[in-house]
């Protein structure tokens, strides 16, 4: 129930000081949801999203959400949405049109109506107040607004019309008629007791019988009346034959309206089918829909409700055929007003579908974005690896016979989205790259190209290709992705770090809303870079290339050079960096400067364990070799992969002897115990040699209090010890007056 | 009149809320005892449709009732629209899920606040339980609302309605900030605990769970992640998925 997304700011880094990791960022609402703010992973930035609808997609992602996919299918296919098309939908996240009411609709009178008909009632003299809800308990746990605004705004209207029609008198009897019908909106329940699928009984609340000599007029209202009383009250027989009654009265001013309400009368008794929801197809439920679809039909060439309720009733009685209907329609059409409820329908429609049903769905639209969707990084957890390999496999599949088929441009961007290494025939390759620059399909075709060169190991080819996109506008999130390959696919290390620096494509996020405008302008990084120089260059080259990064990425990479120098006892290369290492660091200086003081390698590599002892967040941030040493070394802090695999390869201006120095460096490094267990034996033998030195109480008790929740990364250890226990007990032992050692109050 | 448009599911909300016995803080012997009420065992109903009439009653149901979405300045309500179908026998308490933007962080006003309070109150009320959960995970800039919340809600809230708060693994771990918290009942959430996940499974399974006195009552765990088992605290437990019999075997001790 967590999200959690992260976010790289060099200025909040250099905040941090000591910081090398991006933040993250834990929002609620949970699900392990996180994005990418440099290249949103499930939807098109919002400045993004006019030119994406309009046809200019940049890379269209597989694991955008649908909407987006539908947007795409649309340019894809000819048929881009013009910037009014756009505004009408009112793309939201995920879906589209308007939010739903506040969180005070229910209580708030002027959202729900019921302050304008209070108002309206205090027209007729002497009418005594009333309270009026809108909301009943179904007796699910679930709630719904029985009597909507319009109920009251069409009463208010009436009571207008009426107290000029009849006067006073009669309009208080219409009125005190209107209480008892309103009266059933919201009634008082027994408190609730289990669900059990029973229908909640409510009580029934009826307006007065006709007083004698009441007019015409009033008579017929009346009617109408106990018909919506029985409505409100869920009493949906006798609703339905009042207002069929009324159907057929010619006479009555309501007669219009008969009909419609006869059948909304059934839609409403099939929603009140006890488990309706969970069992849509419940005999009852099909019976009663289909026959109020038969009854709306009737009247829908003149009633535009009708018609939005037929389109109701159809995603629940035949979702197959209408998410093909909608599908169609919406493929091609000129969207309007009605097309928002038409595209929210379609996206729920998909949502009952399987994976493998998207794809093997009849309609074209449906089956791409099934194509599309096969293989995308999963929104929430890890998901399940060899399904989706499958998955992609068959979508790999049926994107080829549909191009094979159709020769359209949107099964080609299907085909190649879901190709890896090896899986596309030269005849796909040649329609892909043949494709114009001014196609909606062109970026897209052209990453893939350029990815797939890459996996290939055709790398000048694909360094070419990204940098020709790289030379010509592109959206913010899609630069930033071309970037990510032109890290890697760059043949040299300027070009590649130059690569490095993003700007994000939709502000947000913990961080930048606490920098502020001043941390807008600084670059900024993803996490590619610190993978890169974390997992792909050899201590000589991380160092010979640190001048060359951004300022606000200096410190935390010479943090990482100095302490993996140390660690791999490369005091040459340690001793240069010392001096910035211990610039931010005012606390542990002369640690700093006991370091630079030694003069053999056995004297730096004690003066650094104090150091390391002080200071756990130098960690040589080497990835783990195995399942069990899944995190950074030191550390259980893991990295977002990112969704292209690209910050995990290795750099195209790494040469073959840099790459074998870096797996010699990694071996070295994997084969350190976790943090505590290398370093607190070497402090205990360190310390019971320099008693009288005040750093060894002190490194002890920061040592103690660093194995408190410890990762346990490091390589596996054949008789773990509790080194928290014998440092505790060494330390009050050997230092029992030492302040170190009162405060160190527990071992771990 | 009868309304032209379909209608609209909404959780109902309370026009008045509890008066009486009002008391400040957490710990009260009312709501101690009607958490003292509560089966060891919840299965937290998320939103979606539940058929949880075969559940045994030494288990209950901790049910989502409504999401407040708190966008930028406003507060959006998502009331549960899927059915919860129980035995009459079953203990269930609501949970009011809060859901921060990413894309507009929240400014955490007065009337934000109001609307938790609202849907809180409101779920009290309506159904007449005598525990209602608040999940609002909250990162550390928005902290200090969440302690101000949850003691006003403490405040609100009849004295006998106990006050359960979801927390996130972290705060009953390295992050303990929830001293000051005025619930009745913490729920460390020991599930999707991303990158603490390795060090916390560690320290439970060293722990038998967490030592802090506020973490020790509850434990949230998932039915698709490692066993997780803490000595003597009530479990709340989260499926992705719809609850089946199938599942609820699966997450039984061995």
């Amino acid at each position: 129930m967590r999200r959690s997304i992260t976010f790289r700011h060099a200025a909040a880094c250099l905040a941090l000081a000591l910081s090398t990791h991006a933040t993250l960022l834990r929002a609620s609402g949970g699900d392990d949801f996180s994005e990418n703010p440099f290249m949103p992973q499930f939807h098109v930035a919002a400045a993004e999203l006019q030119a994406y609808a309009g046809g200019k997609l940049g890379i269209v992602m597989p694991s955008y959400w649908r909407v987006y996919q539908f947007l795409a299918y649309r340019a894809l296919t000819g048929h881009p949405l013009a910037q009014g098309e756009l505004a009408q939908l009112g793309v939201r996240g995920y879906s589209v049109g308007p939010a739903a009411g506040g969180y005070d609709y229910a209580y708030s009178e002027e959202k729900n109506g019921v302050g304008a008909w209070l108002a309206a009632r205090a027209s007729v003299r002497g009418a005594a107040a009333v309270k009026v809800g809108v909301d009943t308990d179904m007796g699910d746990y679930t709630m719904v607004v029985n009597c909507p605004a319009d109920a009251f705004d069409r009463a208010s209207k009436t009571l207008a019309q009426r107290i000029e029609q009849g006067g006073q008198q009669w309009a208080a009897v219409w009125l005190a008629a209107q209480d008892a019908v309103f009266a059933n909106c919201s009634p008082q329940l027994p408190q609730m007791r289990g669900g059990g699928g029973a229908p909640v009984a409510r009580p029934l609340t009826l307006p007065a019988a006709a007083p004698a000599k009441a007019p015409a007029w009033l008579l017929k209202d009346l009617a109408y009346q106990r018909a919506a009383a029985h409505f409100y009250a869920g009493r949906f027989d006798e609703a339905r034959a009042g207002f069929t009654e009324i159907a057929a009265d010619k006479a009555s001013p309501w007669q219009p309206l008969g009909r419609y309400l006869a059948a909304r009368a059934l839609i409403r008794s099939a929603a009140a089918v006890p488990n309706a929801v969970l069992a849509p197809t419940d005999a009852r439920v099909r019976e009663r829909l289909t026959q109020a679809r038969g009854e709306m039909t009737a009247i829908a060439p003149d009633y535009a409700p009708a018609r939005r309720l037929i389109s109701w009733i159809d995603v629940r009685l035949r979702p197959d055929e209408r998410r093909r209907e909608l599908s169609a329609a919406l493929a091609v059409d000129v969207l309007g007003p009605a097309s928002v409820q038409m595209l929210a329908d379609y996206l729920v429609l998909m949502d009952k579908l399987e994976p493998s049903g998207l794809l093997a769905a009849a309609d074209p639209m449906t089956a791409w974005i099934g194509a599309m969707q096969a293989n995308a990084v999963e929104q929430v957890g890890r998901g399940d690896e060899a399904a989706s390999a499958q998955r992609r496999l068959a979508a790999l599949a049926g994107a080829r016979a549909q191009w094979d088929k159709r020769h359209e441009a949107a099964w080609l961007v299907a085909l190649l989205t879901n190709a890896r290494k090896g899986d596309l025939k030269p005849a796909e390759t040649k329609a892909a790259a043949a494709v114009k620059a001014d196609s909606p399909a062109y970026v897209t075709l052209q990453y893939h190209l350029a990815r797939l060169a890459l996996a290939d190991g055709r790398v000048k080819e694909a360094d070419a290709t990204v940098s020709a996109l790289l030379d010509k506008p592109q959206p913010v999130s899609t630069r930033n992705r071309l970037l990510r390959l032109k890290m890697v696919s760059a043949a040299g290390a300027d070009a590649a770090l130059a690569a490095a620096a993003r700007i994000p494509a939709e502000a947000g996020g913990e961080a930048a809303v606490a920098e502020g405008a001043k941390a807008a302008a600084a670059p900024q990084f993803d996490e590619d870079l610190r993978a890169h120089l974390e997992q792909h260059l050899p201590l000589a080259l991380l160092v010979q290339l640190k001048p060359k990064l951004a300022a606000s990425e200096q410190a935390a990479t010479a943090d990482l050079a100095w302490t993996r120098a140390v660690l791999l006892g490369q005091y040459a290369v340690a001793d240069a960096l010392t001096d910035e290492v211990a610039r931010e660091r005012a606390t542990t200086r002369p640690l700093y400067a006991r370091y630079k003081a030694a003069a053999t390698p056995a004297a730096k590599r004690e003066a650094a364990l104090l150091i390391l002892s002080n200071t756990p967040e130098l960690t040589p941030h080497v990835n783990g070799a195995g399942a069990d040493n899944a995190g950074a070394y030191w550390s259980c802090e893991s990295r977002v992969s990112g969704d292209d695999g690209m910050d995990q390869a290795m750099p195209a201006f790494v040469t073959a002897a840099e790459r074998a120095q870096v797996d010699k460096e990694a071996t070295q490094l994997r084969a350190l115990p976790k943090r505590s267990s290398y370093l607190i034996p070497l402090m205990i033998d360190w310390a019971s040699r320099n008693k009288a030195d005040p750093e060894a109480p002190k490194a002890l008790h920061f040592l103690v209090a660093s194995t408190r929740f410890e990762c346990g990364a490091g390589a596996r250890e054949a008789k773990p010890r509790n080194y928290s226990k014998e440092a505790f007990d060494f330390l009050h032992k050997q230092f029992p007056k030492s302040e170190w050692t009162a405060k160190t109050k527990y071992y771990y | 009149m009868v309304p032209v448009g379909a209608a609209v599911r909404l959780l109902a909300l309370a026009g008045s809320v509890g008066r009486s016995g009002n008391v400040a803080g957490a710990g009260t012997r009312a709501a101690a005892s009607a958490l003292a009420a509560l089966p060891a065992t919840m299965l937290w109903a998320w939103e979606r449709p539940e058929d949880l009439r075969w559940l045994p009653p030494e288990a209950g149901v901790a049910y989502v009732a409504a999401t407040v979405e708190l966008v930028g300045g406003e507060a959006r309500l998502r009331p549960r629209g899927f059915p919860l179908l129980v035995r009459a026998d079953t203990a269930v308490l609501p949970v009011i899920h809060i859901d921060a933007s990413m894309r507009e962080p929240p400014l955490l006003n007065a009337a934000q606040h109001a609307a938790i309070v609202a849907q809180m109150l409101a779920a009290a009320r309506r159904s007449g339980p005598q525990v209602v959960q608040l999940d609002f995970e909250v990162r550390a800039s928005q902290r200090p609302f969440l302690l101000a919340l949850v003691a006003d809600l403490r405040r609100r809230l009849p004295s006998g309605v106990a006050l359960s708060v979801t927390a996130l693994a972290s705060w009953c771990a390295g992050d303990y900030w929830i001293d000051a918290l005025a619930a009745d009942e913490i729920v460390p959430m020991a599930f999707r605990m991303a990158r603490d996940d390795g060090a916390i499974r560690t320290l439970l399974a060293a722990q038998g769970g967490f030592t802090r006195p506020r973490c020790r009552a509850a434990l949230g765990v998932a039915t698709d992640e490692a066993r997780v088992d803490a000595h003597g605290a009530r479990r709340y437990i989260f499926s992705p998925r719809a609850w089946d019999q199938a599942a609820w075997r699966h997450v039984q001790p061995p």
